[in-house]
This record gives structure tokens, sequence and C-alpha cells, in this order.
């Protein structure tokens, strides 16, 4: 294809855009939608995401008390087990003495006037056991639990509560960026399979004229492209305003989650968006034309 | 030129719309196809420009069998054929110099040549002065104009027109067929399908009779008579006895 035939195609695509104004403005309202909808998909997602990663930072160790009558040498054994249980990533031995001496920094008026003989059957050796996956808390408390020389174990509750809430709250996520996705494609497919329905009849005259079938395609696909950028743009600049006022709204509400910054995540969305974009304007228009283009 | 070698077409529904059909179109000659609806003169000639496959049967357009072409060479046949409809099929978002220059667009046609060529064709059909106007601020006739006009930009050796006068008033239905008559002078080889049987009487053209998808009657039309009956032109020229190998104009230009 000549570059004077490339500059006669894309000026044929502004030319169909603009004669065709109404079905323009249908189209990239569309699409506007569309990218909208991926947009605040992808911004649920990515603070989901955070949201599970800041929990994992909190919660991130299980303590096991070893029983106080065994011994330092039968508890250092006990670090083997743990070492086979599925999800720990480490574990570290707290003998007595270093538990005494962390008491006392910690609460010295507690353990005021007792010696540390006596302490000593006060306050166990134990392990802090650290893992990566949150939803193994339960699996490994389980696990813990069997070995016998193991007293107690204990997980800070609040933050295994929010993590197992995180997941929930990941995997509805994942499933409304999916439908909604799903659904912008579906309404894309279909905007565009009706423009295409009131362009047969032009479509069927080029083929008539002798064009080929990528020669038809063209202006089709450069206006999908087109429309595609001007969406992308457009939904840019109206997340770049109602993002940050919604994280403000959620400041004040004191939800006490930090929301990710949408200057960090410009870039990369509006790349996400012109690919996704390119690609429903480019195949959304060729799939959609396919079947008139059979004449 | 066009060649129709034992051509049936049975569509999916049954009906035979053209049975056995053989015939010969010698180049520069000026072809009537006549006869009533349905009888299979718009199969044959959507047969022509592959818009319909055959069921059986070959044919031959400048020596290329078009039934064994593939889908992906379409174009370039009818890149080589104008094309006219009755319903004139102009691009309603395109002016009238751009409708014909996209005829020329879709073969990649030098910018300077379409520049050059359009204006004389405009001229030719007498719309040069409507270069800039869009298709709905013409008439009937002047749409078909401009339709012929994009059909014959691109020098085609054949020009295809299916009921080209079917929407036009009889004065500018006789404008179109002149403007065919000049088109085929030019050498350019003309098929009309068309009901106009008293153009067709006063064009004294060859006439190829079409009845119940089989050819009735080839001949020249001179002192039009028509079989109320059928439909069917009668005239006393017959060339159905022809073909390729004996046909007399043919003969003429090969200098036998």
């Amino acid at each position: 294809m000549s570059l004077n035939t490339i500059g006669y195609l894309f000026k044929d695509s502004f030319h169909g855009m603009k004669k065709d104004f109404k079905n323009t403005l249908i189209s990239l309202g569309t699409m506007f939608a569309t990218m909208l909808l991926i947009a605040v998909a992808y911004l649920v997602y990515m603070n989901e995401n955070k949201l599970i990663n800041d929990t994992k930072d909190r919660s991130s160790n299980i303590v096991a008390y070893v029983n106080i009558d065994v011994t330092d040498e039968q508890a250092k054994q006990i670090g083997y087990k743990i070492e086979e249980i599925r999800g720990v990533t480490s574990n570290t031995y707290r003998d007595k003495d270093y538990a005494i001496e962390l008491a006392k920094s910690m609460n010295p008026i507690m353990v005021e006037g007792f010696s540390d003989e006596i302490l000593k059957t006060i306050y166990p050796a134990y392990y802090v056991i650290t893992f990566d996956d949150v939803t193994m808390i339960d699996v490994i408390t389980h696990e813990l639990g069997k070995i016998t020389e193991i007293e107690d174990v204990s997980v800070n509750q609040y933050a295994a509560a929010k993590a197992r809430d995180a997941e929930i709250y990941k995997a509805v996520a994942i499933v409304a960026v999916i439908y909604i996705i799903e659904f912008s494609v579906f309404l894309m497919m279909n905007t565009t399979k009706l423009m295409m329905y009131s362009k047969r009849k032009e479509i069927s005259i080029m083929k008539y004229v002798g064009a080929k079938n990528n020669f038809i395609r063209a202006p089709f696909a450069i206006q999908g492209v087109l429309t595609a950028i001007v969406s992308v743009g457009l939904t840019m600049l109206v997340i770049n305003v109602a993002y940050p006022a919604f994280i403000r709204s959620m400041t004040t509400l004191e939800s006490g989650f930090s929301f990710i910054a949408f200057g960090s995540l410009f870039k990369e969305l509006a790349l996400l968006l012109v690919v996704i974009g390119v690609l429903i304007g480019i195949v959304g228009s060729s799939a959609s034309m396919k079947k008139y283009l059979d004449v | 030129m066009i060649e129709f070698r034992n051509i049936t077409k049975v569509y999916s529904t049954g009906i035979a719309a053209v049975n056995k059909v053989s015939l010969f179109i010698e180049k520069g000659e000026f072809v009537f196809i006549v006869g009533s609806s349905g009888c299979g003169k718009s199969t044959l000639m959507k047969m022509m420009m592959k818009e319909v496959e055959p069921s059986s049967g070959h044919i031959f357009i400048n020596g290329i069998d078009i039934t064994r072409i593939s889908k992906r060479r379409i174009p370039n046949l009818r890149r080589s054929m104008g094309i006219v409809f009755q319903d004139f099929r102009l691009l309603f978002d395109k002016t009238v110099y751009e409708n014909v220059a996209y005829a020329m667009r879709v073969i990649e046609a030098d910018p300077k040549l379409i520049k050059k060529q359009v204006p004389n064709v405009l001229s030719l059909v007498g719309l040069l002065d409507k270069a800039d106007f869009y298709p709905d601020q013409l008439s009937g006739g002047e749409q078909q104009r401009v339709a012929i006009a994009r059909a014959i930009v691109n020098n085609p050796a054949v020009l295809i027109a299916d009921e080209p006068t079917g929407n036009l008033d009889p004065d500018t239905a006789w404008e179109i067929m002149s403007l065919l008559s000049d088109i085929n002078r030019r050498g350019t080889t003309v098929v009309v399908a068309t009901h106009a049987k008293d153009i067709v009487d006063k064009m004294q053209k060859r006439v190829i009779a079409v009845k119940n998808g089989s050819v009735y009657s080839d001949k020249e039309s001179s002192g039009y008579v028509e079989d109320h009956g059928t439909g069917i032109v009668e005239n006393p020229k017959d060339y159905s006895h022809l073909t390729k190998h004996n046909f007399p104009w043919s003969r003429r230009k090969a200098g036998v």
C-alpha cells in the first residue's frame, strides 16, 4: 500500500467520521463508557491488591509457644517440624531467657520481685513463624496444633480476619473486573455491528468497484483506533479528577487504608486503555464487517 | 471476450434460474439480454461479476475461466469490468468527483492520473459542472450517469449494466442508453440486461432473449417484434447458431 493510499485512507476516515457525526458520537460514547468501566475495574483491582499486601505485612507472623516443661534442646528440635509445614517461610527460636528479657523490657512491673528461676516457669520459649500467603494462616495454625511440644499458638486475629476479608474482596473484584470487561467488549462489539450494518450497502458498493477487503476495512479500522484514542484521553481526564476526589472522600471516613496515588498508575493505565481500545477498535470493526465483505 | 459454456444455476431453494446456457459475446459488441422478470437474466449478469456462482459450466472473460478463480481474486476481476446497477449504488457521503475517483483509488492509481482522468470522464457523461455535488443533490438520470462514469473511469474492457434504466423515465432512459452506446463506440464491450423493449428496438443491437433460464433467441434487433405472450423479442437476424469460431464480427475484426 503506497503512502499516498495510506494518506487517502486516513483522510477518508476523518471525512467519514465528520460526515457520519451521529454514529461517530454513539461510537465515541460507547467506547468512552467501555474505557471508563475498564479504568474503574483496574483501579479497584490495583487498590485491592495493595490492601492485601498491606494486610499481609501486618499479619505475617505466628507465635508458637513451647510447652514450659520442654527442655531447651528438645525445643530446638521442634524447629525442624515447623520447617516442614506447608506455607511456612521461616521460623526463629526464642528461648526462655529471651522471653524473660523481653518481658522485663516491655513490662518491668509485672516481673518485679520474681527470680529468673521462677520466671522460667512462667515465660515459655517460643517460635516466631513467618509466611507469605495469608490464606495459609489457618492451615499453619492447625498443623502447629498437632505438634505436642507446642502448648499455644498466637495469631494476630484482627489481621488474619482482614487478610481473609481481603481475599474475598479480591475474588469479588476479579469477578467484577471480568464481567465489566466482558460487558464493555460486548457493548462495543454490538455498537460496531450496528454501525457496520448501516454501512453494509456502502461496503457492497466498494466490493463491486473492485476494492480489496483490506482497502475497505482500513478506514473503519482507523476510525476505530481514532475513537479509542479520543475515548482514552477523555477517560484519563475524568479519572484524573474523579479518583483523587474519591480518595479524599474515603480518607475523611477514616478507613485506615491509603489508596494508590493516581500519578503512579497514570502511565500504566493509559497504556492499558490504549492497547485494549485499539484492539477493540480494530478487531471489533473487522469482525463485525466480515459478513458484509462476502459479496 | 465473454463466453458462457453450458452454464446452469440452481439456487439452494431448488429453483433452476439458468439452464444449460451457452453464448459468446465478441470484443466490442453491444448486447442486450432481455426477458421477463425471473427469466434468469439477472442471474446471468451476477454470474459475470461473480456475485453468484454457477452450479455447473464455465464462464470465460478475456480467456480466464472466472468460475475457477478464488474469492481473493474477485476484486481483480471486477476491476477489469465496469458495473452499473438499476439503483445506481453510489456512495452518498462522497461527492460526484469522489465517487468516480473512488474506483481509481481502489486500484491505487497515481493521484495525478486521477486528477486528469476523473474530469475527463465526468465531461463525457456531462456532469463536470456537478463534480462537487453529492448524489442526493442529483436527479435519477444524473445519478446513473455518475455510476456510468465510475464504471468506465478505469477504461474497463467490458461494461455490465443490470437494468440501468429501470428507475428512470423514458427520456432519461434513452439518454442513458445513448451514453452506453457512445461508450461502446469507443471500444468497450457493453452487456445490458433490460426490460425496455422500445429502446432495444431503436438501438438495433444484438439481443439475447432469455426464457425460463434458457436462451430463447439470439438475434440482431432490427424490426422489433414483441411476443406479448412470452415477453420475448423476435427479430429476423438470427445469431443463435454462432459460436466463438464462426462469429461474423470476430471474423471481420480478424480480417477473415
